[in-house]
C-alpha cells in the first residue's frame, strides 16, 4: 500500500507569513505528530516573504499507508477544529487536499 | 413518492435485561401494525455504535401516502404513546426520508450487514458545496464494490433532539466488507471524507451523527420500493 500524503495550503494575510508559520508549527504541529502523520516539507512561494503579500505556505505531511488514516482521523477529533478556526482568521484561504504517489514506471505510464 | 422511516431507540441506562426485551418485543408488536402498507426490520445495534442507540427500528413504504396514513390513525398513535411511556426506553431519534440515490449489486438476495449513517450539514453550506456533497455520497457504490444495496437519501422529517438532512445506508455482505473495502478505499478517505473531517477547513458535516450497524439475515432495502436496475461492479 503506497503513502497518504496530506497537503495544507494556506495564504497567509499581509503580513503574517512568519507569523502563521510559527503557529503552525508550536500549536498545530505536535499534536498532528501525536496522531501520526510526518511532516515532510514545509514550503514557501514565492520563494521570499513579500512585504505587499501574496506568498501561500504548504505544509506536505505523509501517513504510511491506508490503514494508518483512520487512526490519525479519529484522534482528537473534538478539538481540532480549534485549530482550523484560528487557522482562518489569519489567512486569506486554506485548503487540505490527499494525495497518493502516482510516479507510475520510469516512463511516468500505470 | 417511496418512504421511509427509521428510529434510534436507546436503553434507559439501568433497564433490567428482561426489561430491554420486553421493549424489543413491543417494538416488534408496534412494527406488525405497519405490516398492511410497510416492511418492517427491528434490530439490535451491533457495537461500537456512535449515537446510534440500542434498537434499529425501520419501516419502509411504497408510498408517502402509506406512510402518512399510518402514521395518522389512531392505533398507530395509541401505539407509540404507549412506547414512549415505557420505562426502559431513554429516548429515539426518528427519521422519515425519501431516496435521492438507490442501487443493488445483481448479487443474491440474501442478508449480511445493515450500515446506517444519519447527518446534519452546517447551516452555513452554500448549495454548490451541498450539491457536491450529494453527488460524491451518491457516486460511492460506483467506486466501492462491498455495497451491495444502499440508499442515499434525504430527510423529510424528524423527531427527536437533533435536526437532520441526510441518511446513508448501506447492505454489505458482511462487516468485513464494511470495515475492509469501505473503510480502505481512496474515494472514501480521499474524496467523500473531507466533507467530515474535523482536521479539513472544507469540512462541512456537522460533528455530531449517527452511525449504527446491525445483521440481518434477509435484505432490508426495496422490500416496498422497486427494485432499481441491477448496477455493475465496479472495475
Amino acid at each position: 500500500m503506497s503513502r497518504i500524503l496530506v497537503i495544507d495550503e494556506v495564504w497567509p494575510l499581509t503580513g503574517m507569513v512568519e507569523t502563521y508559520r510559527d503557529a503552525y508549527l508550536a500549536d498545530y504541529a505536535p499534536a498532528a505528530r501525536r496522531r501520526g502523520m510526518t511532516l515532510e516539507a514545509v514550503l514557501l512561494t514565492p520563494p521570499l516573504v513579500l512585504a505587499e503579500g501574496g506568498n501561500r505556505l504548504t505544509f506536505v505531511w505523509s501517513i504510511p499507508d491506508a490503514s494508518g488514516f483512520w487512526p490519525v482521523r479519529f484522534a482528537d477529533e473534538d478539538t481540532k477544529h480549534a485549530w482550523w478556526d484560528r487557522s482562518a482568521a489569519m489567512t486569506h484561504r486554506q485548503e487540505r487536499t490527499l494525495h497518493t504517489d502516482f510516479a507510475g514506471d520510469d516512463h511516468g505510464h500505470r | 413518492m417511496a418512504t421511509a422511516r427509521i428510529s434510534l431507540l436507546s436503553f434507559r441506562e439501568g433497564a433490567s435485561e428482561g426489561a430491554r426485551v420486553e421493549l424489543v418485543e413491543r417494538v416488534r408488536q408496534i412494527s406488525a401494525l405497519a405490516a398492511p402498507v410497510a416492511r418492517g426490520l427491528v434490530a439490535t445495534d451491533l457495537p461500537p455504535n456512535r449515537n446510534g442507540g440500542d434498537i434499529i427500528w425501520r419501516l419502509e413504504f411504497a408510498s408517502e401516502a402509506d406512510y402518512e396514513a399510518l402514521m395518522a390513525s389512531r392505533e398507530w398513535r395509541q401505539a407509540e404513546a404507549a412506547l414512549q411511556a415505557d420505562p426502559a426506553l431513554a429516548g429515539a431519534e426518528t427519521f422519515a426520508f425519501t431516496p435521492l440515490s438507490v442501487g443493488e449489486r445483481g448479487v443474491e438476495r440474501r442478508g449480511g450487514l445493515y450500515r446506517l449513517l444519519v447527518l446534519a450539514l452546517e447551516e452555513s453550506t452554500p448549495p454548490d458545496l451541498r450539491a457536491r456533497f450529494e453527488t460524491e455520497m451518491a457516486a460511492m457504490p460506483s467506486y466501492v464494490s462491498s455495497i451491495h444495496r444502499w440508499n442515499f437519501a434525504r430527510v423529510t422529517h424528524s423527531a427527536g433532539p437533533q435536526r437532520w438532512d441526510y441518511l446513508w445506508e448501506q447492505e454489505y455482505t458482511d462487516l468485513a466488507g464494511f470495515r475492509g473495502e469501505y473503510m480502505s478505499h481512496p474515494y472514501h478517505w480521499g474524496v467523500v471524507d473531507i466533507w467530515y473531517d474535523p482536521d479539513n477547513p472544507a469540512r462541512i458535516v456537522k460533528p455530531y451523527l449517527c452511525n449504527s450497524f446491525c445483521d440481518i439475515d434477509a435484505p432490508v432495502m426495496f422490500t416496498r420500493w422497486p427494485r432499481p436496475a441491477a448496477t455493475p461492479f465496479p472495475g
